[in-house]
């Protein structure tokens, strides 16, 4: 995720209370970190409730918030998988939702149906592996976040994420029900 | 997004998570998170989920204060209480009775003969008691109390071995030596898998880093994704292809192999139609997925 224009002094305003500052922030990131929920919750709807409290942590820990060299989105990345395992953890009370929302600028109703399908398994299979699994293929092949800046979000090395891809990729395979040897020899591949 | 860091078969993986349906928020509730965030810095404090609903923030730092500064008196006083002389601390609760105070500091130790005539010479402090009681303060002259001079400690660092895992697509191979990620890793020249190993093949290798040589050495050396049976007497490797025409020898598991292809006679199933699932493991030399 590219950042924002003048990302700093955004960030340094909004750190001061500038609602502006705050408001331009958000509109840079709601919709990924929304997309980075979405894939980790059971609904939609919870993904909104979630994606509102991450902005709201975010609005109460600005002023505190340090530029540690660290991308601003990844920081946003790290609030919002707290925030889900919270919600995992079913410790936190599940707000009235905001809304019943779907994606909407997908007028084929053939076409919004295979969509939903093709996330809802992506969403069943990927709540079977383990959070790191989770947010590593969310944020580096959905998102398309390159190493560094998911290493920044996950609190690891890049060599670390570098490793730990390959397993997760084939415990999602495992999961699909996609393992690559029966996949090439069901199509004939020999 | 095609890397030669990944495999086909994870490529392919990659392009669906890639292409996979973008959910968004739609604009009413975009808009409506942006109210109640922009609200919320009309109105603080700003505690979206307090932990203690009937405490009011303002009461939170005195209090704090207050915890910490009896954590500091508390760590002072402990910090004083340590450094304290152990003859202060030992002769102190010394009271001629006698048996209370012998009894918990001679527990570890048999209240022998020789521990006794070892006692009265060096209690000097409180001659009147060492001769009813092996007090206490004459304890610490049989317990040595000072700390082993270190040239008798092991020397922990000097012994520790630099274990290298690295997991990862081979890159390159040149001769015996493999790269992944950038890193050279020298196998044993003799090592069978060096003939088995292509680019791309996904390896688990455990090496030990000889600074002398500044090269990396495998000393264990794992095909993670490709089922490779080695025989262990004669070093000759065997490796599933994915397909029926190259059949295992006889010493080789080849488990997914003979479930795919020796479900029918003679081959006959064409692919796409055989029972097996082709996912066996072999056996030998493989050592498992790694799924942790």
């Amino acid at each position: 995720m590219e950042p924002l224009p003048d990302e700093r002094q955004l960030i340094a305003r909004a750190g001061r209370g500038d609602k502006e500052a705050v408001s331009t922030l958000y509109e840079g990131y709601a919709q990924a970190i929304f997309r980075y929920i979405s894939y980790r919750v059971e609904s939609d709807m919870v993904a909104e409730d979630l994606t509102a409290e991450v902005f709201l942590r975010m609005v109460q820990a600005l002023p505190r918030y340090q530029d540690t060299g660290a991308p601003f989105g990844a920081w946003l990345y790290r609030i919002a998988a707290a925030q889900v395992a919270d919600h995992h953890r079913g410790k936190r009370r599940v707000a009235e939702p905001l809304s019943d929302n779907q994606a909407s600028d997908d007028t084929d109703p053939f076409g919004k149906t295979a969509k939903q399908q093709e996330q809802a398994q992506l969403r069943q299979a990927l709540a079977t592996l383990p959070e790191d699994y989770q947010t590593l293929l969310i944020l580096r092949f959905m998102q398309g976040l390159p190493h560094v800046e998911v290493a920044a979000a996950m609190g690891k090395s890049d060599a670390g994420i570098r490793v730990m891809q390959h397993r997760a990729l084939k415990a999602l395979a495992k999961a699909l029900g996609t393992d690559t040897k029966a996949r090439s020899y069901l199509r004939g591949d020999d | 997004m095609s890397d030669p860091e990944f495999t086909p078969q994870e490529q392919e993986l990659i392009e669906r998570l890639s292409n996979a349906p973008h959910p968004s928020l739609n604009p009413a509730a975009f808009e409506m998170i942006r109210g109640r965030m922009l609200d919320a810095m009309d109105n603080p404090p700003l505690d979206v989920n307090p932990r203690m609903p009937g405490r009011s923030t303002p009461l939170r730092l005195p209090y704090l204060a207050a915890l910490a500064a009896v954590l500091v008196v508390g760590i002072g006083m402990g910090v004083l209480v340590a450094n304290l002389p152990r003859e202060i601390a030992t002769t102190t609760p010394v009271v001629p009775t006698g048996v209370t105070i012998a009894a918990p500091t001679f527990t570890p130790i048999v209240p022998t003969q020789t521990l006794q005539s070892q006692v009265i010479p060096s209690a000097t402090a409180r001659p009147e008691i060492t001769n009813t009681i092996p007090a206490s303060a004459t304890v610490q002259e049989v317990i040595p109390s000072t700390i082993p001079p270190t040239d008798d400690l092991p020397n922990a660092t000097a012994t520790l071995e630099s274990v290298i895992v690295v997991e990862g697509p081979v890159e390159t191979i040149t001769d015996n030596i493999v790269t992944i990620y950038g890193i050279d890793i020298a196998l044993n020249p003799d090592d069978p898998l060096l003939t088995l190993i292509e680019t791309g093949d996904v390896l688990h290798i455990e090496a030990e880093y000889e600074a002398d040589l500044t090269v990396i050495v495998a000393v264990t050396v794992t095909i993670v994704d490709e089922d490779v049976n080695v025989n262990p007497d004669t070093g000759e490797v065997w490796r599933d292809e994915g397909n029926c025409a190259n059949p295992p020898p006889p010493w080789a598991p080849a488990n997914g192999w003979r479930r795919r292809c020796e479900g029918a006679p003679g081959n006959a199933n064409p692919p796409g139609q055989g029972q097996g699932n082709g996912q066996g493991q072999g056996g030998g030399n493989r050592d498992g997925d790694d799924d942790d």
